[in-house]
């Protein structure tokens, strides 16, 4: 996002505060978020698709959103006015192509008609064919979708696949197809939201939601780049929570914040940091220990910097946002590191697969160690691969794995020793391991391939210079 | 001051108020006092001297930035790193992208292969040699890199020249030039060209232009420059060299005039002869030796009409005749090596040349050097 567009964000994130009414705060609300998502979804080789994204994930909440309500026919009727507003927001984004506004989307919309055709089209068949189903029915098969096209998009050789075919679709030569052809801005955020929601449901944790209710969550415009990943009853509630002066001095405070830690510091580490680019080119062991260090602080202000500017919008509207870091890098252990670092995907992790992972296994007769090693392997795997399904991702998931099983089981250790080392001495000790071993995990994380990962970590150590 | 305090609107308009105040008295502070912030530099310091100065089309892949800032240029420049001691013999090469060394490694310059053949000036002195060349095709944009570099106390300059340079209309033609109006004001008028060259009309920079937000561009650019010191410190890398290099044209247009000159006569008033003349005087007591740099010789269409993409035969064949006549007439050292490197040894222009090609001419030029020497 640029310093115009975080600009305009806050302009709007007022605007909304400002406006008492809760129909006419809700309408702006949504309107806004759906306009800002067409406006930031960046423009991609296959034509059209920088419309057609942001129309799907509309789509898919508004499935989301039917299937959920207990006779989505009656659901349909009693939000209508809701519906309505969505619809004629991407029917006049796609009106666009026309009317010559600038900027609202990267590149022309398609044809009026073929947007309206797709939207009856799809809401009819998807109305009839989920009222035909039992609720329990419709929540499994909308995650089991839900968890396909969030493998898929993640997944660089399915994502070729699917290119290849938007590519025929739209009469352009396949050949040229890549993995980000299909930088679907948001996605993994939205999903994520979209899943909470239908797990939240199918396990009698939520009651229903309007749909004006659920489009402001999906796509709440401060959270649409970075997150935090909110969870819905929260939000709900804070839906008509008006700003106060203290909202807004708070608000703009952290905005500035995350502006300094954006465009003055990760921009700045930036140009120190290590690079795929890079890493071949550095010629010594210091230098790229470095540049490893200035990644970790630049993807840290940059991912942070981002939250704080989200967390401040929407505190100008009254909305509080959960935290997603707690100052990760002073932390003196790895399980306080991931207690701090993206704590709303942590959490998320946390209470889908975690938890439940342990309470099955405690319940059965499993090793203590055994009990506590999966449940962290697991969920750290699949944190890596909520970034991607590649071998690094899964590797850089398995590493912090192993290191808060490692973590967990010195803390039982040590629980039971008394040490005669002085507390600032273990803190020191424990911090420098702590922000070394997540430091070096970054390697796994901004490489592309495991070889070279594992080159790094040999000039890291002298070898093979 | 508690909690309760911060927490109040009033607290927060003072703040502001005088947040604003001190941006505004901040600004005009540093408008008035117009600092020359390109002196300071990481570079020789923190970093390690750049081998030739900053240029590039794609700052991320380079580690470099094109910055105007004549001093934070030189700054940057290995040549600024320490003061000329007794046994070295400084020598400057000046010219275009090819002295640059575009699409070259920073390590495979003229200057490099140059400083590779270890010359000696004397039993004493051996000879350094440093890369000033500048990818613009201007005498003038020279003339102004070597006033600078004079600083420095060169023994020698060797000055890289080709007919493309010449055209009066291209003097002026180039951001560096124009981005530094009140040094190129001055240079035409210590080098007496104003007859020759129109001194640019410009007006100075007001309040506003001078003050941090008016400089905010230059000011970024700097500062982006000083930290990719930390990168090309660490990688040795200044440009980016793609996999694959576009071949310089060899099939030509049929073309025949040369700018707003047509054949069968090129007149040698509309090119910057007196640039030279005027640069070579300023730079007096150093010698300068004025080399006209190799070049591609296509033998594809049209080649009968035209030496390569810049050069109908005509006007290049005139214009070396014109070069050899003015070198004579101002004795000066002039060597004309327009045909030395074979046509494979040319990159993406008509100029620019292979490893191979610039440490051939480096090879000619070393060569000649060890004999100027003996003949002084």
């Amino acid at each position: 996002m640029s310093i115009t567009q975080i600009l305009l964000l806050v302009f709007i994130a007022i605007l909304c505060g400002v406006v008492r009414h809760p129909r006419y705060r809700n309408t702006l609300l949504t309107l806004s978020s759906l306009l800002f998502y067409y406006h930031l979804q960046p423009a991609t080789p296959i034509r059209s698709l920088d419309f057609w994204l942001p129309t799907f994930a509309i789509l898919l909440g508004l499935l989301v959103w039917i299937a959920i309500q207990s006779n989505p026919r009656r659901g349909l009727q009693e939000n209508f006015s809701a519906l309505l507003i969505v619809l004629l927001s991407v029917i006049a984004i796609s009106a666009n192509r026309y009317l010559v506004m600038c900027c609202l989307t990267a590149t022309r919309p398609p044809q009026l008609g073929t947007v309206v055709l797709f939207l009856i089209v799809f809401l009819t068949l998807s109305t009839l064919i989920l009222s035909r189903l039992a609720l329990r029915i419709r929540l499994t098969a909308l995650i089991l979708i839900l968890v396909v096209i969030f493998i898929s998009l993640k997944t660089p050789e399915i994502s070729i696949l699917m290119s290849k075919f938007l590519r025929t679709l739209q009469a352009q030569d396949p050949r040229f197809s890549a993995a980000d052809d299909l930088a679907w801005l948001g996605i993994s955020y939205i999903l994520f939201r979209l899943l909470h929601i239908l797990l939240d449901i199918r396990a009698g944790r939520l009651q229903g939601a309007n749909l004006a209710e659920i489009i402001p969550y999906l796509f709440f415009f401060p959270t649409l780049l970075a997150g935090p990943i909110a969870r819905f009853p929260q939000f709900r509630e804070q839906l008509n929570a008006y700003p106060q002066t203290q909202d807004f001095i708070e608000g703009m405070r952290r905005v500035f914040v995350g502006l300094f830690r954006k465009f003055v510091l990760a921009d700045s580490f930036a140009l120190l940091a290590l690079s795929p680019q890079n890493a071949s080119q550095i010629l010594s062991p210091t230098y790229l220990w470095i540049a490893l260090f200035a990644y970790s602080l630049r993807i840290y202000f940059d991912f942070s910097g981002y939250t704080d500017i989200a967390i401040g919008s929407a505190r100008l509207m009254g909305i509080r946002l959960p935290e997603n870091f707690n100052a990760p890098y002073l932390k003196t252990s790895l399980i306080h590191f991931w207690n701090s670092w993206h704590i709303t995907l942590a959490d998320w992790f946390r209470a889908y697969v975690f938890n439940p992972l342990t309470r099955k296994l405690r319940s059965s007769p499993t090793p203590e160690w055994l009990t506590i090693l999966l449940p962290q392997l697991t969920t750290m795997l699949l944190i890596g691969l909520w970034h991607g399904i590649t071998s690094n991702f899964l590797v850089w998931g398995a590493w912090h794995g192993m290191g808060l099983f490692i973590n967990n089981r010195w803390n039982a250790w040590t629980r039971t020793r008394p040490t005669k080392i002085p507390l600032p001495i273990r803190n020191a000790l424990a911090w420098t391991l702590t922000f070394g071993y997540v430091t070096l995990g970054w390697v796994w994380f901004l490489m592309p391939t495991f070889g070279s990962s594992l080159a790094v970590f040999q000039k890291l150590f002298g070898y093979g210079l | 001051m508690n909690e309760k305090v911060h927490s109040t609107p009033i607290f927060w308009i003072r703040a502001a108020t005088k947040g604003l105040v001190l941006f505004i008295a901040i600004n005009v502070l540093f408008a008035i006092s117009n600092p020359e912030y390109g002196n300071l530099s990481l570079y020789n310091t923190l970093f390690a001297g750049r081998l030739r100065l900053p240029y590039s089309d794609q700052p991320s892949e380079s580690y470099n930035v094109t910055i105007t800032d004549l001093n934070a240029m030189f700054a940057s420049h290995v040549l600024a790193a320490s003061p000329k001691s007794a046994n070295e013999y400084r020598v400057l090469l000046i010219g275009d992208s090819a002295t640059w060394g575009y699409l070259l490694p920073p390590d495979q310059t003229l200057a490099a292969f140059l400083n590779r053949a270890n010359l000696r000036a004397s039993q004493t002195q051996s000879m350094t040699f440093y890369n000033l060349g500048y990818p613009v095709m201007s005498l003038l944009k020279d003339a102004l890199i070597l006033e600078r570099g004079l600083d420095y106390q060169p023994d020698l300059v060797l000055w890289l020249i080709t007919l493309e340079s010449f055209p009066l209309e291209k003097q002026l033609y180039s951001p560096l030039l124009e981005k530094n109006p009140s040094e190129v004001l001055q240079l035409i008028d210590t080098l007496k060209l104003s007859e020759t060259i129109p001194p640019p009309q410009i007006s100075p920079p007001n309040l506003w232009q001078r003050s941090l937000i008016g400089q905010r561009k230059p000011l970024a650019d700097w500062l982006r420059f000083q930290l990719y010191g930390f990168l090309w410190t660490a990688t040795r890398v200044d440009h980016h060299i793609p996999d694959e290099i576009p071949e310089r044209q060899a099939d030509l247009s049929a073309e025949i005039n040369f700018y707003r000159q047509q054949p069968p006569k090129l007149n040698p008033n509309q090119l910057a002869f007196e640039v030279i003349e005027a640069t070579i005087r300023l730079a007096s007591p150093t010698p300068v030796i004025l080399i006209n740099e190799p070049m591609f010789i296509s033998s594809g269409l049209n080649s009968e009409i035209r030496y390569n993409f810049y050069y109908p035969r005509w006007a290049y064949d005139q214009y070396r005749e014109a070069l050899a006549n003015f070198c004579q007439a101002h004795s000066l050292t002039c060597w004309d090596i327009w045909n030395l490197i074979p046509p494979n040894e040319f990159t993406n222009t008509a100029i620019h040349m292979t490893a191979q090609g610039t440490a051939q001419t480096a090879q000619w030029i070393a060569s000649a050097l060890e004999n100027w020497f003996q003949s002084r």
